[in-house]
């Protein structure tokens, strides 16, 4: 590794993460910054604390892995014991919640959990359920940040979950979901089979089975809009697919993915971590030619999309990849109608508060305070 | 451009973007520092936008792809830096317990001055460090977990409003960067009181005690008292910038560090009183 890093670079630190002892303190700054980033830190100081190698890293470079590894760890602390209290405030309603995602990859210690960090809670419960939930979080400490009547109505009407939840004291932000894609898009999975391999884990919360969390994530990835974490996910789907690889597990992916219309998705993410990460999973081709090319245009979009946002990585095609997946995930949200009124409606408020003066951007104004209690 | 490298001394930043009118401050503060091979934090000082860059122009402190801070008027942008770098500090070293806190050192010893702006914290830090104290930092207190030492940084002292003068009073020749107007905190230059050499040769310390500030200059005498352990436990929480991340790590720290050191509130308005009181009660007037 030069001077110039790559992503080829970034893929080799994930699949011999032994081979970073060898990087000089020069290289070891760029993969820093670039793990910091892609959020990728703190999973790759535990696997190489757990290493023989951890020794003969340069102590600079293992001050920062460190500190990655007790805000991970503080993170999933925090994890068990937001879960906890919401699992037991739910439950006792006759609620069944599952955690999904980052959440429940924590719970249910799956190998990509040490080091897993998230920005919120992801739950699901039945849809006819969610009411009740919701009664019950807002009852208990959580409430809803004001948003516009049009944001509300767009969580309500079209999307899988409602408006987020924020605990009052601790600040946690709560997604809760009630499918696990917009019903408005006519693409929702049907859910019954995803539900019926909910598992309850050794601490007493529940999660999706994995071969659900594993197509769960893939949807999740491949449906977005925005990619940002894009290879963090991918990572995760590489742990995953290690951790269970066993043929049971690939006909309960197959079958998900099968009744939930997302063939593509499953085969555009398996052939991706087979150039990545070295694996050979069965890709099963597409009969069709037309099929055959959709499937091969989207690999090559996501493997530029899915490169870490960072300046070192920074290039005019996963500029140009994200965009195109901007895009697609717009319009797999929702049917070319409803968009329209989507995109309208948010470009007019867009307009009328950029005129009014109030385009409030995510930065604070400096107040060193505030500002370090992130 | 070439960058700037900021040696803190614990932890580097490398500047790899920055508009020319903070060179003087930069190599008045950080100049003689020696660069390390591995910079810890990168960082940057840009224009916000095109159009800002003409119009009322303004400045973005970036680091590694975030923007924890709205922009500021393009003349603060010096300030903003040495904001932006305490923001780095206190959101990725989780290695250390940090407190909002001055540490100023004499014999050897370590005496912090947790405080709220306006306490008159910064103007005593000055004073005592250009009056045979060694200033370990202004800001930000590191202490190690385990040994409950304070760490030395290579960090200005950031001074506000009618301080400035009085530190220039003190110490006609002090290095302090050229004055910031209409921050949020009003006038604000930063002061160095020691050299990279100077600095080089300093050890993390025993702290001995720590002092919570009142300055009041109608005072007709000073008082002083000594504070329960319940209430400055909870001063010193409220203090951390990482304690939430901490943790389990951040009260043992902070319950071990109050049971071994003397704990005082002052009132002053005589800094040369302050100056004995410390010796006198906190540190020893040494060997």
């Amino acid at each position: 590794m030069a001077n110039k890093f790559s992503f080829e670079n970034l893929v080799q630190a994930i699949n011999w993460p032994e081979r970073l002892t060898h990087l000089s303190l020069h290289e070891w700054e760029h993969i820093l910054f670039v793990l910091k980033t892609s959020r990728l830190e703190a999973y790759l100081a535990f696997v190489l604390r757990d290493l023989e190698a951890w020794d003969s890293i340069p102590e600079q470079v293992r001050a920062h892995l460190s500190a990655a590894m007790v805000y991970a760890q503080r993170q999933n602390d925090q994890v068990f014991h937001e879960g906890q209290e919401i699992h037991d405030l739910l439950v006792a309603q006759g609620v069944i919640p599952v955690f999904l995602k980052g959440a429940a990859y924590i719970v249910a210690a799956t190998n990509n959990a040490q080091g897993r960090l998230c920005s919120d809670i992801d739950l699901l419960v039945k849809e006819g359920d969610l009411a009740t939930s919701e009664t019950t979080l807002l009852n208990n400490f959580w409430y809803h940040k004001t948003i516009t009547d049009y944001d509300d109505k767009y969580y309500r009407e079209y999307a899988h979950e409602i408006p987020p939840l924020y605990h009052l004291t601790r600040g946690t932000v709560l997604d809760l979901h009630h499918n696990l894609f917009l019903p408005v898009s006519g693409k929702a999975p049907p859910l019954d089979q995803f539900w019926q391999g909910v598992q309850l884990q050794e601490c007493g919360l529940y999660t999706l089975e994995p071969a659900a969390m594993f197509m769960h994530s893939i949807i999740h990835l491949m449906l977005n809009e925005e990619v940002v974490y894009g290879f963090r996910d991918m990572v995760d789907l590489k742990c995953l697919a290690q951790q269970y690889d066993s043929d049971a597990f690939w006909q309960r992916v197959e079958q998900l993915a099968a009744e939930s219309h997302f063939e593509t998705e499953l085969k555009v993410v398996m052939t991706l971590l087979n150039t990545w990460f070295g694996s050979a999973y069965p890709v099963k081709p597409y009969e069709g030619r037309l099929k055959r090319g959709k499937l091969q245009l989207l690999v090559r979009i996501y493997k530029y999309a899915l490169i870490p946002e960072h300046p070192a990585l920074h290039s005019v095609r996963s500029g140009l990849a994200r965009f195109v997946v901007f895009v697609r995930g717009h319009s797999m949200k929702m049917p070319p109608k409803v968009l329209l009124k989507h995109f309208s409606i948010k470009l007019w408020l867009g307009v009328y508060n950029w005129l009014r003066g109030d385009s409030t951007a995510d930065a604070k104004p400096v107040d060193l305070g505030a500002a370090f209690k992130r | 451009m070439k960058p700037f490298f900021i040696n803190m001394g614990l932890f580097q930043a490398r500047l790899n973007d920055y508009p020319s009118s903070i060179s003087p401050a930069l190599n008045q503060i950080y100049g003689d520092c020696q660069p390390k091979e591995m910079s810890d934090f990168t960082v940057s000082l840009a224009p916000g936008s095109i159009v800002r860059k003409y119009l009322r122009p303004q400045i973005v402190f970036e680091s590694n792809t975030q923007i924890p801070f709205k922009p500021l008027p393009f003349s603060q942008a010096y300030a903003l830096l040495e904001w932006g770098l305490n923001w780095c500090l206190a959101t990725h070293d989780f290695n250390h317990l940090l407190l909002h806190s001055a540490v100023l050192v004499k014999n050897n010893k370590a005496v912090l001055f947790p405080a709220l702006p306006g306490s008159g914290k910064s103007t005593l830090s000055c004073w005592l460090a250009i009056n045979g104290w060694k200033l370990y930092s202004d800001e930000m207190a590191v202490i190690n977990t385990d040994s409950l030492t304070a760490e030395p940084l290579y960090r200005p002292a950031c001074i506000k409003n009618r301080s400035i003068e009085l530190v220039r009073g003190w110490q006609p020749d002090a290095t302090i960067t050229k004055v910031c107007s209409d921050t949020a905190k009003g006038d604000v230059a930063h002061a160095k009181f020691q050299t990279w050499t100077e600095y080089s040769c300093l050890q993390p310390v025993e702290i001995a005690g720590i002092v919570f500030p009142k300055y009041d200059g109608d005072l007709a005498e000073e008082q002083y008292y000594t504070i329960a352990k319940s209430q400055v436990f909870e001063e010193l929480c409220q203090h951390a910038f990482n304690y939430h991340v901490l943790g389990y790590q951040a009260f043992d720290t902070v319950w071990r560090l109050i049971d071994k050191v003397k704990v005082f509130e002052v009132h002053y308005s005589n800094l040369d009183f302050m100056d004995e009181f410390l010796l006198d009660e906190v540190v020893g007037h040494g060997e």
